[in-house]
């Protein structure tokens, strides 16, 4: 059982209300969170000191601009943030950032986490063009999705219908979404850390005590599991040797967006866009000769199999980087299926526990012994 | 500059001839691009082989040189020498090992020659690659600082100390002399303790190059092998003493297993039942006597105490329960001793001879197991299970027991361990750098370890490790001369970096250390000894080898390979 802050609100005027209590009451000295930048349907996470503006703020509203994580580790990048932030982020942000934090990228220090159960965004393209909006139809087929197991997300991205981590790991709130029928007249909001509680405390609503996991949760689970192993095999990667790696990345524009919007994806400068990538003049001629011609620049599947083995361990699947890529390559879903696969090799969860060393830094003796002779 | 790669091939007499066609290599090589150059000869290494490489460099004016031969760990240094006397940085130099891994190994010659010919050429695609890396020299201070006031301590200052080389020795406790000053004799040749060790703390205090701090605890050690600071405090003072020295030996001794871990042996509950280091006080500072007052008419020595818990044989125990049979024989000479073990560990040259004459004093060893002592009545007595093919459980009354608890690491190690930046083993004890090849030094360079500190270890044993630290340190830190740290070693790109720490934690030698206002990571290039750790873990490509950089290591396999 869990303590739970009822609010007799729906769960955005619930959340609203909360984080402008917050900063009246100097609880908080900013709040990060989505906002509303103009009547099109904009938002943009931002961060913001003044109780007025509180009202802009959509907390969950179902699209990524880009993964709060990375922007939380810009924010924190030389150090922590003086006065407590209410930041409202997705799970997989909030996996993003604790995966950044363990590399030094940023600090959680002075933070209260408010996540929610998550129910998915739609991706980039469906939102920007002025589809998504409060009063469009996607916007009613989406909540509708989260009420209901039976709706399923129908038009969310296909990474998020399978994702089976839409329960924040370390977040100090969660706002109980998925599979709560009565989220518009009513907002329950798990208090998971004593620091939650902590800044709970005297909010205007009612405390109860709920269990969490409840058949409704049981089921979406069990529908994106199904989801996500549909979605891999669909993907074939395992059978995809090197003429699959060809076809799959051949069509790769290298314009590099998927590494640039990747939270993990940490490097201030990637080799992929240095001159070390760069072919000496005879490393062409002896290529050509070997191969008979070769694609100009050279390195396309190389780029992206570097970027796997770099971020493979730490992929969160957020979906950002299918998100953004003009050639539509399923880069989300590869990612994730090859994240998972080296994840289950260590027994590691990127994003769940601060404390939880990344692989590459640990050392046990009696480690991988099936690869050895 | 155009390069000019001379390529030359050694017969190593009949060693490499008889299983390469050496012709063969030679035309894989002479048409490659920048190869000016491909000659044999008999023997390289030879004072005519290195004659005929010097006026080879300087004939061709060559620019790179590689030499397909021997294991580097064999001649590379030869040769590099060889290139510094013809003026060619030797780092533009790359030997390839066509002997131990061609020519010895590859039992069909045409395969040994197509794998020399790989390497060679492989070797020949690596140098062109190579940049020439140039020595450095630091000033270093010749002086010591030695932690731990034991024989190993105190033999390690003594040796050191001299008239251009100060040592600080300090001890935690009030005095120095160590464990040791609380033995009455030493064995197997019985000499009272105070033959050896009063003359030794004597010398030590006389000696006006060694500063002996007591009651005195090390606070901070920063720097590097050749330049550390160090800051020790007096428990009395509130000032810190601070002073600069280039090396570091750690003799911080041992801890005794604690046997009321094991209640089964009566420690603390049973009025007669003793420590070893117990019975030797007793010894030192008077009569073996009883708490009644009375001598002990039968005792028990049980061996192994603990050893189980630790996992491994404290080494001394057996030898030093020989020794307290002897202590009893000449004081009650009637007493009868019982000594319970498991395994007798009586090595070297003199221990067996002085177990055996012991043992025709009339001293019962019996080999037993599951050891409990017990008491009813007043009376105590051990009992224990015989091994053999029908296991028996027997007892023997005693009016005293004496247990041999097992050598622990020093209580404050870890203390030490951080302070130093230096690593611990499972059981506690200090790692040496490697067990046979580096038995006193430590992974960073300039600290060592010596005596119980390492490992358990006897007196005679704990003597030889200081004579050996201060073989070490004589021998490398010279007073006058500069310091040459390793050339090949690691480097971190400042555009690359991303500050994630990664390489520091994988650090052995504790050679990066984290610029606090740029967030980067920056190696110290007199601590870094190049093992490469840290390029192979830098998740961003900051991290690199000076000599092994990805392009050198791509190019010699891509060409080995094709």
């Amino acid at each position: 059982m869990s303590k739970v802050l009822k609010i007799d609100k729906n769960v955005h005027e619930g959340v609203r209300e909360l984080l402008r209590s917050f900063l009246e009451n100097k609880k908080v000295k900013g709040v990060f969170a989505l906002k509303k930048i103009n009547e099109n349907g904009a938002v943009a996470y931002s961060l913001i000191t003044n109780p007025n503006m509180v009202e802009a703020i959509l907390p969950f509203f179902p699209f990524m601009p880009a993964n709060a994580g990375k922007l939380l580790s810009h924010l924190t990048l030389t150090g922590s943030l003086k006065g407590p932030i209410a930041a409202v982020v997705r799970p997989c942000e909030l996996r993003a950032f604790v995966e950044l934090v363990k590399r030094e990228q940023g600090s959680l220090e002075n933070f209260l986490f408010i996540s929610s159960s998550c129910g998915g965004v739609y991706s980039l393209e469906k939102s920007v063009n002025g589809d998504l909006s409060t009063d469009s139809e996607l916007w009613s087929k989406y909540w509708d999705g989260v009420k209901n197991p039976e709706n399923q997300m129908a038009d969310v991205r296909p990474t998020c219908k399978a994702c089976e981590h839409f329960l924040p790991y370390s977040a100090d709130m969660t706002v109980l979404l998925l599979g709560n029928k009565a989220i518009d007249t009513e907002c329950k909001i798990s208090l998971n850390t004593d620091k939650g509680e902590k800044f709970a405390d005297g909010a205007k609503g009612e405390f109860i005590e709920e269990e969490i996991e409840n058949e409704a949760l049981k089921l979406f689970r069990n529908k994106r599991i199904e989801e996500k192993k549909r979605l891999f095999a669909e993907s074939q990667i395992e059978k995809f040797g090197m003429d699959g790696l060809i076809k799959t990345f051949g069509r790769c524009i290298g314009c590099h967006g998927c590494s640039n919007i990747c939270p993990i994806c940490y490097c201030n400068l990637c080799t992929f866009d240095s001159r070390d990538y760069e072919w000496e003049p005879s490393t062409y001629e002896t290529e050509i000769e070997k191969r008979g011609g070769i694609r100009v620049p050279p390195n396309t599947v190389f780029y992206h199999i570097g970027r796997l083995t770099h971020v493979g361990i730490s992929c969160v699947g957020c979906g950002l980087c299918s998100d953004v890529c003009p050639a539509d390559i399923p880069l989300s879903t590869i990612f994730l299926k090859v994240g998972e696969s080296v994840q289950k090799v260590f027994d590691y969860l990127p994003g769940k526990d601060v404390e939880e060393a990344i692989p590459l830094t640990t050392f046990e003796t009696e480690e991988l012994t099936e690869v050895e002779d | 500059m155009e390069e000019k790669i001379g390529v030359y091939v050694c017969e190593c007499g009949p060693n490499i001839a008889d299983n390469v066609h050496i012709d063969r290599v030679l035309d894989a090589v002479s048409g490659l691009e920048g190869v000016v150059v491909a000659k044999r000869h008999k023997l390289l290494c030879s004072e005519d082989g290195k004659k005929f490489l010097k006026q080879n460099i300087e004939e061709h004016g060559l620019t790179h040189l590689v030499i397909a031969a021997c294991s580097p760990k064999l001649h590379e240094l030869t040769f590099m020498n060889v290139c510094e006397e013809a003026g060619l940085n030797p780092y533009l130099f790359q030997l390839a090992n066509i002997r131990e891994q061609c020519a010895w190994i590859v039992e069909d010659k045409e395969e040994a020659t197509e794998k020399a010919i790989r390497y060679t050429r492989a070797a020949v695609s690596r140098i062109r690659y190579h940049t020439p890396l140039e020595k450095k020299e630091i000033e270093s201070n010749p002086d010591v600082l030695v932690i731990g006031g034991g024989i190993a301590g105190i033999e390690a200052s003594l040796l050191l100390a001299s008239k251009d080389r100060k040592v600080y020795l300090v001890e935690k406790t009030s005095s120095i002399g160590g464990m040791a000053k609380e033995f009455k004799q030493l064995f197997p040749k019985m000499e009272p303790t105070s033959n050896i060790l009063e003359q030794k703390v004597q010398d030590v205090l006389k000696n006006e190059n060694i500063e002996a701090f007591t009651d005195t605890k090390v606070e901070e050690v920063l720097g590097f092998f050749g330049n550390f600071v160090v800051k020790v405090k007096k428990k009395t003072e509130t000032e810190e003493n601070e002073f600069k020295v280039g090396a570091v030996v750690v003799t911080t001794g041992l801890n005794l297993f604690d046997p009321t871990k094991l209640s089964r042996y009566g420690y603390g509950t049973l009025s007669d039942v003793y420590t070893a280091l117990e019975f030797e006080r007793m010894n030192t500072k008077g009569k073996i006597l009883l708490k009644n007052g009375n001598p002990p008419k039968s005792v028990g020595i049980i061996h192994c105490v603990g050893r189980e818990e630790k996992g491994y044989c404290s080494r001394v125990c057996c030898l030093y329960s020989i020794k307290f049979a002897r202590y009893l024989k000449a004081e009650i000479p009637v007493v009868n001793i019982s000594q319970f073990y498991s395994d007798l560990c009586v090595p070297g040259k003199s221990y067996q001879r002085f177990y055996e004459e012991t043992k025709e004093e009339g001293v019962d060893f019996i080999r037993a197991q599951d050891i409990e002592v017990t008491e009813s009545n007043g009376q105590m007595s051990v009992n224990y299970k015989i091994e053999s093919r029908k296991p028996k459980t027997e007892h023997r009354n005693v009016d005293m027991v004496i247990l041999a608890p097992a050598i622990e690491s020093s209580g404050d190690s870890s203390e030490i361990a951080e302070t130093l930046n230096i690593h611990q083993g499972d059981e506690g004890f200090f790692t040496e750098e490697h067990e046979k090849l580096g038995p006193v030094s430590t992974s960073l360079e300039g600290v060592f370890i010596a005596g119980c500190a390492q490992g358990p270890k006897s007196i005679p044993d704990s003597i030889v490790q200081a004579e050996a630290v201060a073989g070490r340190i004589l021998s490398s830190l010279i007073p006058g001369r500069k310091l040459e740290p390793e050339v090949k070693i690691s480097e971190i790109s400042d555009a690359f970096c991303i500050g994630c720490k990664t390489c520091i934690s994988v650090c052995p030698y504790s050679a990066i250390v984290f610029d606090e206002i740029k967030r980067i990571s920056v190696v110290n290039e007199v601590l870094c000894r190049g093992c490469g750790n840290c390029s192979a873990a830098c998740p961003s490509g900051a991290a690199s080898h000076k000599h092994f950089t990805f392009r050198q290591v791509y190019q010699e396999v891509m060409e080995a390979l094709r």
